[in-house]
């Protein structure tokens, strides 16, 4: 059996190896919810810890929290019920006689929010703000970043590689391919390429000349003159019934909870993947010695795999708090304990700010990105929807040189695509919002059919994981209803950070 | 083609825009076009935060949002649909020794306009605004039950209304000229197409200086970015929205959706419509916030976005007709209160157009005022330096 990643168990890996994944609950309509992610994008999983201070639990190490003390009882979600049926713009033609009791409507409504309370806990350190400059920024430090490190190194350019995390990427947590990366991380270091990891890129700034990082040392902007964006891929979470259920995770999410050990050979896994995901994922639970109780998917799915269901479509998820069904068309029901979708959201948004506009591509559809940027602009590996496979890393290098020799030529055509499948009205579109398709809908037919006034309208976006989650169902609903599928402004920040580490001295400001 | 006709065209889709359209049809049966150039909100509506605020420290503006407030107050069932009018308080938190002896001058101003405040002792204001403990002790707070608004709540009640009394809302079309005849407003033409009107409302909020000029009529607004951040959402912590002058100028707030909003401005932002946030800004709100309310400090940021100022020398509006060119009708310059003051200023010039007499309480705002004046250069400088030159200078008895 593979080697398991030894770099500690976070507390939603913990809490779903006792088999709990309800680990918090939507704001608005007080819904369980659990991690999807499991990597720090997808902010579900928001916890109180015991120490007053709220995190995501799973960002948190399991030693940190108490898994029996996530999500207790709720007794405002019988309430919340009842607005279920309701848009979220509920109040707009209700709570308006009489006069009087305006205010005390408003105050209830603030106070039935589900959000955690304010923090307990004292502020965290400030560091000051720094400044520094590279011609090149690599966002992200998989594999793909790691070899355009190398030979943009060698090709004389003053290389910075940030990795969120640590160096390696979703290949830290590949049975195979997690040998390659320290051979990858020396090349590109002897190449002259500096290498940070734990350095998140927020977002690019004045006409994304700069880009601001956080890291452990605090704030710091840097001015660029080219930038790859190799910062892999989401995981894609499709519109069907039942897609809020606390037990589905994305399919990286799988292969870091598989390769921490966190999950129970006695849990029922279902697997839903496109054929680009399925190989990976399979051969991850078959190194670990998992299997599977079912396998399906929307096109083929490899051969050997048991159990295999392709070209079907899930249709909903189902359970109590907790995904115990799932039925793909047509009429075909499977059970399972866990959900994993492998299906990719391609990351976007640096490319948004640096310019690009968004396209649909694939099916389900994801948010690409085409057209002109403000400054030379290369994405690379599963950021440019890339699967894995053998030639993943040669693909890679021919890329770059590419680039190298054409740095405005990196313009993906548009690959406009929508399915034109009509998901299940009551699937999620926004989970932190708790905005459903039927709302979308509903809110385009009443006018709000330009992407900003419908984000307004629905919320649908504007909650703390910033239309990761939704943006690529938000833009397919456009489609769908013969409008122009644009995004939002993808403003900055990336990720949600602390006000306190923004805190600190500014010498140039 | 046949030219297209209107009795009316208004030009920006935003709160002034959308209020002028509502009162002018509201008082006759007009053919009113509404002509935005991205989408209804798009400058400034919507990028607002919806402050209702009748507290203001100058007499000719503490008038005009005294009667906003009231109009805000009763906007939701004049426009049959909700704006989440929420009287959550307002506090001016002072920090500045002498701050507390100039606002009892304004608090007696504020008085005999008939508003009720309250000047809070330094403690006094801690006790109330718990989230202040543990930053800087301030020297005293002026406190009212002043209102905000959902800025999209009203924006969406004003656009449905519009809508359903049959004003045309024209989004994605930019005006490329204002068409004179007779030396009288004529129309515009808007996307290459020409719309004949007598009347033409200059709403374009930051824009309304450059669209003025293309009417060849002289304004000195300028605009100016303001920035802003959100947080994740908390159970409510906070009701009364703060802001304060020294030795910055900032303001924060817990929304009704549990987010807390922020800014910290600087003095010395220069003049354009730059609508992009910078880098500068989060560690400079960051800061500002966090040294009068350190509580905040571990909430997390999840965006961060410009808006614009549509900012006059003096820092009053710019309403009513303009003689260099009749029939073109100002209705802009409100240096970061359009949102509270558009809807009552929209009911009185409506009043002004039909009538032909300007109504008293917009005299101060009289869009004339410039007219034949060297252009006043514009800055945003120190604001609370400008509020104090204007109350030494509008004789507001200030106790010494």
């Amino acid at each position: 059996m593979a080697e398991r990643e030894n770099s500690g168990r976070s507390l939603a890996a913990a809490a779903l190896a006792t088999g709990k994944s309800a680990l918090a609950r939507s704001f608005r309509l007080h819904r369980p919810r659990g991690a999807f992610c499991h990597a720090g994008w997808c902010q579900q999983c928001q916890t109180v810890l015991p120490d007053g201070s709220r995190a995501l639990a799973c960002q948190t190490p399991a030693e940190a929290g108490n898994v029996a003390g996530l999500e207790s009882a709720d007794p405002l979600r019988a309430v919340a019920r009842i607005a279920e049926k309701w848009p979220p713009w509920f109040w707009e033609t209700r709570m308006l006689s009489p006069e009087a009791a305006r205010q005390p409507w408003l105050e209830l409504l603030r106070r039935m929010s589900a959000a955690p309370p304010l923090s307990t806990s004292t502020s965290g350190e400030c560091r000051p703000w720094r400044r520094s400059a590279a011609d090149v920024l690599i966002v992200g430090g998989g594999r793909a970043g790691l070899v355009a490190a190398m030979s943009l190194a060698l090709a004389g350019r003053k290389v910075l590689l940030v990795e969120a995390e640590r160096l390696g990427g979703i290949a830290r947590f590949l049975p195979v391919e997690r040998g390659r990366v320290p051979e990858l991380a020396s090349a590109a270091r002897r190449a002259g390429a500096q290498l940070r990891e734990g350095i998140l890129c927020l977002g690019l700034y004045d006409g994304a000349t700069r880009a601001l990082l956080i890291g452990p040392d605090g704030p710091e902007t840097v001015e660029i003159s080219s930038l790859v964006v190799a910062a892999g891929g989401y995981d894609r979470l499709p519109a069907f019934r039942g897609n809020d259920l606390p037990g589905i995770v994305g399919g990286r999410a799988f292969l870091r909870l598989v390769a921490a050990g966190a999950l129970p050979p006695a849990k029922r896994i279902g697997l839903y993947a496109d054929a680009a995901a399925a190989p990976r994922l399979i051969e991850a639970a078959r190194a670990y010695g998992l299997a599977w109780a079912w396998i399906a998917g929307p096109g083929a799915l490899p051969l050997a795999a048991e159990r295999s269901h392709p070209h079907r479509r899930l249709r909903r998820a189902s359970g109590d708090r907790c995904v115990r069904e799932v039925e793909i068309d047509p009429d075909l029901r499977l059970g399972c304990d866990l959900l994993v979708l492998g299906l990719s959201q391609p990351a976007y948004e640096l490319q948004m700010q640096a310019g690009r506009r968004a396209v649909l591509s694939g099916d389900p559809a994801a948010v690409r990105t085409a057209g002109p940027a403000l400054l030379p602009l290369l994405e690379l590996g599963e950021a440019t929807g890339l699967a894995d496979g053998p030639d993943f890393v040669s693909q890679v290098e021919a890329a770059v040189q590419a680039w190298l020799g054409d740095p405005h030529g990196n313009t993906p055509a548009p690959q406009d695509h929508v399915s034109a499948e009509k998901p299940d009205p009551d699937a999620f579109l926004c989970l932190c919002e708790d905005v459903r398709v039927r709302d979308c809908e509903r809110a385009i037919a009443d006018g709000f059919d330009h992407v900003e006034l419908l984000k307004r309208r629905t919320g649908a976006g504007t909650g703390p994981c910033q239309g990761k989650l939704c943006h690529a169902e938000l833009m397919a609903c456009l489609a769908r209803a013969g409008r122009n599928p644009a995004l939002p402004t993808v403003r900055p920040l990336l990720r949600p950070v602390r006000l306190d580490a923004l805190a600190g001295a500014d010498d140039g400001a | 083609m046949a030219p297209d006709r209107a009795d009316a065209v208004i030009v920006g889709g935003g709160i002034a825009g959308l209020a002028i359209a509502w009162e002018l049809r509201k008082r006759a049966a007009r053919r009113i076009v509404v002509l935005e150039r991205r989408f209804s909100g798009y400058g400034s509506s919507m990028r607002n935060i919806g402050r209702v605020r009748a507290m203001q420290l100058t007499p000719e503006l503490a008038r005009i949002a005294i009667a906003a407030q009231a109009k805000h107050a009763g906007l939701s069932r004049e426009l049959g649909r909700n704006t989440l009018f929420w009287r959550a308080g307002y506090a001016l938190v002072l920090y500045d020794p002498e701050e507390p002896e100039m606002m009892r001058g304004v608090q007696r101003m504020l008085r005999e306009l008939g508003l009720k405040t309250e000047l809070a002792a330094g403690a006094e204001t801690v006790r109330r605004l718990p989230i202040l403990e543990g930053g800087a002790p301030p020297a005293g707070a002026l406190i009212r039950p002043d209102a905000s608004v959902h800025h999209d709540a009203a924006m969406f009640a004003y656009r449905r209304a519009c809508l359903a009394a049959g004003i045309e809302i024209r989004e994605g079309v930019e005006v490329s000229e204002i068409l004179t005849a007779g030396g009288r407003a004529a129309g515009v033409v808007a996307a290459g197409q020409e719309i004949s009107a007598p009347l033409i409302v200059n709403a374009a909020g930051a824009w309304s200086g450059v669209l003025s000029a293309k009417a060849g009529v002289k304004i000195p607004n300028r605009p100016l970015r303001r920035q802003a951040l959100v947080t994740e959402p908390s159970r409510p912590f906070m009701r009364t929205m703060v802001s304060f002058y020294r030795p910055v100028e900032g303001w924060f707030h817990q929304t009704l959706r549990g987010e807390v909003v922020m800014g910290v401005v600087p003095a010395d932002e220069p003049v354009g419509t730059d609508l992009s946030a910078s880098a500068e800004s989060l560690g400079r709100t960051a800061r500002g916030i966090l040294a009068k309310a350190p509580r905040l400090g571990s909430l997390r940021v999840v965006r961060q976005w410009a808006g614009l100022y549509d900012v006059t020398p003096d820092r009053k509006p710019m309403v009513g007709p303009t003689s260099a060119l009749p029939g073109f009708v100002q209705l802009n310059g409100c240096n970061g209160r359009g949102f509270a003051l558009f809807p009552i200023l929209a009911e009185l010039l409506a009043r002004w157009i039909d009538e032909g007499r300007r109504p008293d309480l917009l005299a101060p705002f009289d869009a004339e005022r410039f007219a034949g004046q060297e252009q006043a250069s514009v800055t945003i400088g120190d604001y609370y330096a400008g509020y104090r030159k204007a109350l030494d200078s509008s004789g507001a008895t200030m106790e010494r």
